[in-house]
């Protein structure tokens, strides 16, 4: 017998709506999410500190997701973190999270992962100082806090959360320095294109822009920031013109600007360390943002019982992620004999055509080769570990090749976050070295914990004198 | 150089609440997290790295590890705690640490 049927690990938009398409099947869910709401990025919830607040499209679609999940009664535990997936003696799943201190765990015969993404940030010197902070974090920081990182802010990298970024900054009373996009105006002008299959959002996004453009603010397109300059915390930055493969072409001539601020990101990986412990095939591809777990439509793996939805299945966009979480569902559903076969060709039709959106914008955020050449030797990969880009290379060409070798030999990616703000990076450092294709290069082993875990919850409660001590072998 | 709340009649914010960071004693709207608390008092530096550079909160949903700090005793994310009153957050080790010498190996 199984806790659960279903355990949905993330309550973003994939998973929020693979619970509500389970739940009307009367499958028993559990949802855990790390978050205080769901939501998840898009979605993210205010904080109790905000007591009111003018609407924005994502707080009126998240607060209708948020009534919805309790109106249908999902159990969903919040501040919890999965720290272990592994088979049972019983062929069920077994999951270990933590939650309010303690360790718990909860069996089922199904798992979606919905894990969403995480940001990668490919650094240049100065990249770990105070102040300097992603653009995906700064989302965060907007949607929960109504908050700006400072008063004279950069926002740089590429892809929408640029310009999202950069809008927000401006409805929340900062002031943007610069504007500092990889993608040229032309790279922009293709993925509109595309783009059309949103209408509603590519006219929000004009909106935002026309909002930049009011405020005079300096756009420097087809340009990277090369270096952040600061003590104990960002003064100003570099930077320079790129070629068309994103390749620093300042040939010495600097353009500094200062700033006490900066938001910077380069696209989104999936988050597959759940997927990848649980020991499901993984594929790279470069255009859904990396590695990401393998599925079908209907986000079936290649384990049997581990289904996933949204973007840690491939950056399909969030237009496309409730869609991708009730597919999900469906397939579940099947999985366990609580629903027949149902036809679903529409449901995958919008799936598709919603994730066209998605696609186009995930597009202009895939690296070009020529991008990893801005990264200095002396630059912090590991931010955890401080580790620097001189110091993988020389271990890479000692011979250490793969990710679980170089990871050994340096500490990169052995710190608390995991790997996962570095591992993106090593590999494409490990590319100009070895010259291996990143399906040669692979990934590190995930091993559980999957997030750090106090001590506290580990050892539990004891008292010495109940610990059994073995009878002292004879002399 | 810190973070700024939105101002202006449309946004209304709890309560301000008194919480001591290291010892001295700060103002922060009750329900924010710790780490726009500090950063909105100024202080973005949450730690020191083993080479004695400074960081700070970077990811800001929890999987960065940089704001870790010690809230009421224990090791966890700044920016994944509500603030309440009286929190007595410290940083672990020393925020103003002399800079070690460079290309030292942590161990």
């Amino acid at each position: 017998m199984s806790d659960f049927d279903l355990i949905i690990i993330g309550a973003g938009a994939a998973g929020s709506h693979a619970a509500l398409e389970a739940a009307k099947a009367g499958a028993k869910i559990l949802m855990l999410d790390e978050q205080a709401e769901a939501g998840g990025q898009v979605w993210r919830a205010k904080s109790p500190s905000i007591i009111s607040a003018p609407k924005t499209p994502e707080t009126i679609a998240g607060d209708k997701l948020r009534s919805d999940l309790k109106s249908n009664n999902i159990l969903h535990i919040a501040n919890a973190r999965v720290w272990q997936i592994e088979k049972n003696n019983d062929d069920l799943w077994n999951i270990g999270y933590l939650n309010n201190g303690q360790l718990h765990n909860a069996t089922c015969k199904a798992i979606i992962a919905a894990t969403g993404a995480q940001e990668r940030v490919i650094p240049v010197v100065g990249a770990q100082l105070p102040g300097v902070i992603g653009l995906a974090a700064a989302t965060a920081l907007f949607k929960q806090h109504l908050t700006i990182p400072g008063k004279q802010t950069i926002v740089a990298g590429c892809g929408p959360l640029l310009i999202f970024t950069a809008y927000e900054i401006l409805r929340l009373g900062g002031k943007i320095t610069a504007i500092v996009s990889l993608n040229s105006k032309t790279d922009w002008a293709k993925a509109s294109i595309n783009m059309m299959a949103r209408p509603d959002l590519l006219l929000r996004g004009a909106g935002w822009l026309a909002k930049i453009a009011a405020a005079r603010t300096p756009i420097y397109w087809q340009s990277t920031i090369t270096e952040i300059i600061g003590d104990t915390h960002i003064d100003s930055v570099n930077i320079s013109r790129v070629d068309a493969n994103w390749s620093s072409v300042s040939q010495g001539r600097k353009t500094n600007i200062k700033a006490d601020s900066l938001c910077m990101g380069h696209g989104l990986n999936p988050a597959i360390e759940a997927t990848k412990l649980a020991d499901a095939t993984h594929i790279y591809t470069p255009e859904l943002g990396g590695w990401h777990v393998k599925t079908d439509d209907f986000g079936r793996t290649d384990k049997v019982g581990l289904f996933a939805a949204g973007d840690n299945a491939g950056i399909y966009g969030a237009g496309a992620a409730p869609y991708r979480g009730k597919l999900a569902a469906i397939a579940v559903l099947q999985f366990l004999k609580l629903a027949n076969a149902e036809n679903t060709d529409r449901l995958v039709a919008r799936m598709k055509s919603a994730a066209k959106f998605g696609l186009a914008t995930t597009k202009l955020t895939v690296l070009r080769a020529g991008m990893i050449k801005n990264t200095q030797q002396t630059a912090i990969i590991c931010r955890c570990e401080t580790v620097s880009r001189q110091q993988l290379e020389i271990e890479i060409s000692s011979g250490a090749l793969s990710p679980n070798a170089i990871k050994s030999g340096t500490r990169c990616g052995m710190g608390p976050c995991g790997g996962r703000y570095c591992s993106d990076v090593v590999a494409l450092i490990n590319q100009t070295i070895s010259g291996k294709t990143r399906q040669q290069i692979g990934l590190a082993t995930h091993r559980p914990p999957l997030r750090p875990l106090p001590i506290s919850a580990i050892a539990q409660n004891f008292d010495y004198d109940d610990l059994p001590i073995p009878a002292p072998a004879p002399l | 150089m810190r973070f700024f709340r939105q101002t202006g009649s449309k946004v209304k914010r709890s309560q301000l609440v008194e919480f001591s960071f290291n010892g001295t004693t700060y103002f922060g709207h009750l329900g924010e997290s710790v780490t726009v608390a500090l950063a909105a008092n100024g202080i973005i530096t949450t730690r020191m790295a083993h080479d004695g550079s400074a960081r700070g909160a970077f990811c800001f949903m929890g999987t960065c590890q940089e704001c870790v700090l010690l809230i009421g005793g224990l090791r966890i994310e700044a920016c994944q705690v509500a603030l309440s009153e009286g929190l007595i957050v410290q940083s672990i080790g020393s925020l103003y640490e002399e800079p070690k010498a460079k290309g030292g190996k942590n161990v």
